[in-house]
């Protein structure tokens, strides 16, 4: 407990003398910090509406909150909502990795163990989340207040503002988004700090060789695939009919779609990274060689994007179908068909707010590599190598590994909306298609934003560093 | 005899990196003749760098004029500066200048793919320079796999191939040691005698200086004094 | 002491008559002052008194045409006094180029005749003119090891007078500075 103390003393004085891109850094994980504890303590607050700590009989102006039966529903769509803001907070831990391993070699080389250099580097993170979720948990009350005063007492509400605020789950959910990126900071970092030479080897260090182990489970992700397409034959082939079976058939194929997907993601970056680097066109070259080095720094920041892609491709086609479906037997509904199509929208919406979260995490991503390279960059740019021909690379780099991906995960969200029973409607291309194309645009452009960046970076003043 | 006229002219030249800074360059003249070695010296912070970027066009001074031939290069665009360092220029760093996921020979081939060049033709000139700096057998390594006398003449290599006018070297020799150094010197000075690439080279190392044809030395900014063979005092 | 004693390592390898081993000196030390034949001459007279070197043959001139020659080989004395001075390490004196700079800086400075930085920069321009034909002549693709080593060894002792001349210029530089702010 000692040493626990000593660290996180130690921790406190890096933190106040740290440099610019430090403090980039713990701004956004803080930030990050604030989403993910607003959207869980919504989530507490819809939990206990109805049940014996929220108000009376809830009467709001929206179904998806009156309804017990739905409640569950907007709750896990909130609790999701901090899985993107989670990914998020891991990019953030990247920024600056490279000054950060340094720092810690400088630690390891003054004598601490790789067990202390990583606590520290946690425990940094968890005080800057804790110090997120504080704000986070305030800006709650605040807007809670607000919205409070802006409604008025009377009639039906909006926002479940008479619902008081459940202390004994919001606590615990201010303690817990700390908690989380304090262990994911500790997976993140669990390899830095193992050498104390980190600062003497600098720029010198191996490339990643891709091993056979690896290619094995790159090969995972095709048969993941069609592991998956065979289950969802099946399901609608042979087992139609039984709703609980075929519920939990669609669960377990997105499941494996995601992991497919996930691993797929290094496996179809470095495939396109070989490819891209058989070019004779220098962006190409460069991007292409880059993503061989390491296909997993391409998974890792569009992990967030491509399960976005996933759940947003199928959204949109069980939107599309639904409301197809209830404009083809409108009589078959007690209650009338807005109901409905509310609850799709605001699905919709959360899926919008994840969709930024992850977003903004790509062009963390993007930022992190460019600031991580300025020095080569800046070289280049003298040697005169043209802006354009940098930023090209950026945008390939991202572009390249995305957009396969993308079509593979909107290939899997199609599949498993076309296997659902709804009948005489059928299977719509046109919505998903737009969808899947304009995450790609989204992702393009977010990172087309992050350019700027790149052309102070190239800058001759980069060369005098170090 | 009349000397030729120089290759790049550097006149009055003044820099300042932002208010309040006492200027990098204040008033410094230099030339580099066509095919002509010349090392610049001088303490650290004299402005030697500066003097380098300013003459290359990789920045522009604040006044004062760098001609290159009939061209002005203070008052260039960025790109077409960025276009003369890339065909007539050649820039080599102290280090990490290299690409670090690219392998020796594709760094090499880089600035030939820039200007267009298939990749089989790029390659074979890149192998070809490779070999003269003798590090064709590296072709296949990355940055990281290099020892520093290596990644240097690779860096060399690659400002080399698109044969330039001029090439200039910041302390190429820096981060070397003294027989790793004289192996890179030896390779540049015949690389570029062979081209007849006109060199400006920076160095603290007067061993090092001393494979240049004329020693420019900046103190405080500016040019102090010249020596060699052909300076008349 | 130093020339018997590389008079004497050169008759190790093989015997050889007096304009034989200042042919063999020069080449092997092309860095060096030339040796004067006389000072060959009375070197050999010396190591023959002392015992470290002999006679080994004498031509006749009528049988050559030429003139007269004689031929000499290290003794069992000889080897043995090679063997020690060989074993000896050699003082870390300064070499004596940098003790007369420093002495002339000292001089200037002391007499107030002429600026210390003047003869600086001379001497360095000297003294890197020096070390340009030294680097182009280990560098020349014919050059051989010995030349090369040798090259080397002038071009360090002479870096180093260097160093010491630039440090001598910031310090006096420094110096300037002070007296004229203060
Ligand atoms: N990008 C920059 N921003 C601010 N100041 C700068 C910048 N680049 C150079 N300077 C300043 O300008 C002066 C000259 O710098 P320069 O890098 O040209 O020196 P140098 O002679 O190359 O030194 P060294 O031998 O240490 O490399 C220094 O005082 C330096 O601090
Ligand atoms: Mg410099």
């Amino acid at each position: 407990m000692r040493g626990l103390r000593a660290d996180a003393r130690l921790a406190w004085a890096l933190l106040r003398g740290s440099p610019g891109s430090e403090r980039w850094r713990l701004t956004l994980t803080g930030l990050g910090a604030v989403l993910g504890t607003g959207f869980a303590l919504a989530a507490t607050v819809v939990a206990v509406i109805g049940t014996r700590f929220g108000g009376g009989v809830p009467r709001y102006t929206n179904d998806l909150l009156n309804e017990s039966g739905l409640r569950p529903g907007v709750i896990a769509a909130l609790l999701l909502l901090v899985l993107p803001v989670l990914a998020f907070i891991g990019q953030c831990t990247r920024i600056g990795a490279l000054q950060r391993e340094r720092r810690l070699a400088a630690l390891r080389l003054a004598g601490a163990t790789p067990r202390q250099v990583r606590r520290i580097s946690a425990l940094e993170t968890g005080a800057v989340c804790g110090l997120g979720s504080l704000a986070g948990l305030a800006g709650f009350l605040a807007l809670r207040a607000v919205l409070d005063a802006a409604q008025g007492g009377s009639g039906p509400q909006t926002w479940p503002t008479d619902v008081p605020v459940p202390w004994a789950a919001a606590v615990p959910v201010v303690l817990a988004v700390p908690a989380l990126a304090t262990l994911e900071a500790r997976f993140t970092l669990r390899r830095a700090g193992a050498d104390p030479l980190g600062v003497v080897s600098k720029g010198r260090r191996p490339r990643p060789r891709v091993g056979r182990g690896r290619l094995a489970l790159w090969a995972l992700a095709p048969l993941a695939l069609l592991a998956a397409t065979g289950l969802q034959l099946l399901n609608t082939s042979v087992l139609n009919g039984g709703m609980a079976m075929s519920a939990a058939l669609v669960i377990a194929v997105v499941v494996l779609c995601a992991v497919a997907l996930l691993f797929g993601t290094a496996g179809l970056a470095l495939v396109t990274g070989r490819l891209a680097a058989r070019s004779s066109r220098p962006a190409l070259l460069i991007a292409g060689e880059r993503l061989q080095a390491d296909p997993w720094a391409a998974a890792r920041s569009h992990a967030a994007m491509l399960l976005t892609a996933l759940i947003g491709v199928g959204f949109v086609g069980v939107r599309r179908m639904m409301i197809d479906y209830l404009d083809a037997w409108p009589e078959s509904f007690a209650i009338n068909s807005a109901f409905y199509t509310d609850g799709l929208n605001l699905t919709g919406l959360a899926l919008l707010i994840g969709l930024s979260v992850t977003i903004s995490g790509l062009v963390v991503g993007t930022v992190e590599s460019v600031i991580t390279r300025r020095r080569t960059l800046a070289a280049l740019s003298a040697t005169g190598v043209p802006r354009s021909v940098l930023s090209r690379a950026v945008l390939l780099e991202t572009f390249l590994p995305l957009a396969p991906t993308i079509a593979v995960a909107t290939a899997c969200g199609l599949t498993v909306v076309g296997s659902l029973p709804f009948e005489g409607t059928s299977l719509p291309l046109l919505e998903p298609l737009l969808t899947a194309a304009a995450l790609l645009a989204a992702a393009l452009l977010a990172t087309t934003a992050s350019l700027p960046l790149l052309r102070r970076t190239a800058h001759p003043a980069e060369l005098r560093y170090e | 005899m009349t000397t030729p006229p120089p290759l790049i002219e550097a006149r009055d030249l003044v820099k300042s990196y932002g208010a309040g800074q006492a200027p990098a360059l204040r008033g410094a003249i230099l030339h580099l003749a066509p095919g002509e070695i010349l090392a610049v010296t001088g303490p650290s912070g004299s402005g030697k760098s500066t003097l380098l970027h300013c003459l290359s066009g990789i920045v522009t001074p604040d006044s004062g004029s760098v001609r290159y031939g009939s061209e002005r290069l203070d008052q260039a665009t960025e790109t077409r500066r960025s276009e003369l360092r890339r065909t007539e220029f050649g820039v080599v760093f102290q280090f990490g200048q290299l690409v670090g996921e690219l392998t020796a020979l594709d760094n090499v081939a880089l600035p030939l793919l820039l200007a267009g060049t298939s990749r089989k033709k790029a390659h074979e000139s890149a192998g070809e320079w490779l070999e003269r700096f003798g590090v064709r057998g590296q072709a296949a390594l990355r940055p990281g796999e290099m020892s520093g006398g290596q990644g240097q003449r690779v860096a060399l290599a690659r400002a080399m191939v698109t044969r330039p006018k001029a090439l200039f070297a910041d302390e190429p020799t820096g981060a070397l040691d003294s027989l790793a150094g004289e192996q890179v010197m030896t390779a540049l000075v015949h690389a570029a005698r062979e081209s007849g690439t006109a060199v400006l080279l920076i160095t603290h190392d007067a061993q090092v200086a001393a494979y240049a044809d004329r020693e420019a030395t900046v103190r405080d900014g500016a040019v102090a004094g010249e020596t060699g063979a052909e300076v008349i005092r | 002491m130093s020339t018997a004693h590389i008079l004497l390592s050169l008759l190790a390898s093989e015997a050889g008559h007096g304009y034989d081993l200042k042919r063999r000196h020069d080449d092997r030390f092309p860095q060096a002052r030339p040796l004067a034949y006389g000072q060959v001459y009375t070197t050999l007279q010396r190591l023959t008194r002392d015992g470290l070197a002999e006679v080994a043959k004498t031509e006749d001139p009528e049988d050559s045409g030429g003139p007269e020659r004689t031929t000499y080989r290290i003794t069992e004395a000889g080897v043995q006094a090679l063997r020690t001075w060989l074993s000896e390490t050699v003082p870390a004196a300064p070499v004596s180029a940098a003790s007369e700079i420093f002495a002339k800086v000292v001089a200037i400075m002391a007499s107030g005749f002429g600026d210390p930085a003047d003869f600086l920069r001379d001497q360095r321009a000297a003294h890197l003119t020096r070390m340009r034909e030294l680097t182009a002549a280990k560098t020349a693709p014919n050059a051989t090891l010995s030349a090369v080593l040798s090259a080397d060894y002038a071009l360090n002792h002479l870096d180093a007078d260097l160093r010491w001349m630039d440090t001598t210029a910031q310090r006096l530089d420094a110096l300037a500075q002070e007296v004229r702010t203060s």
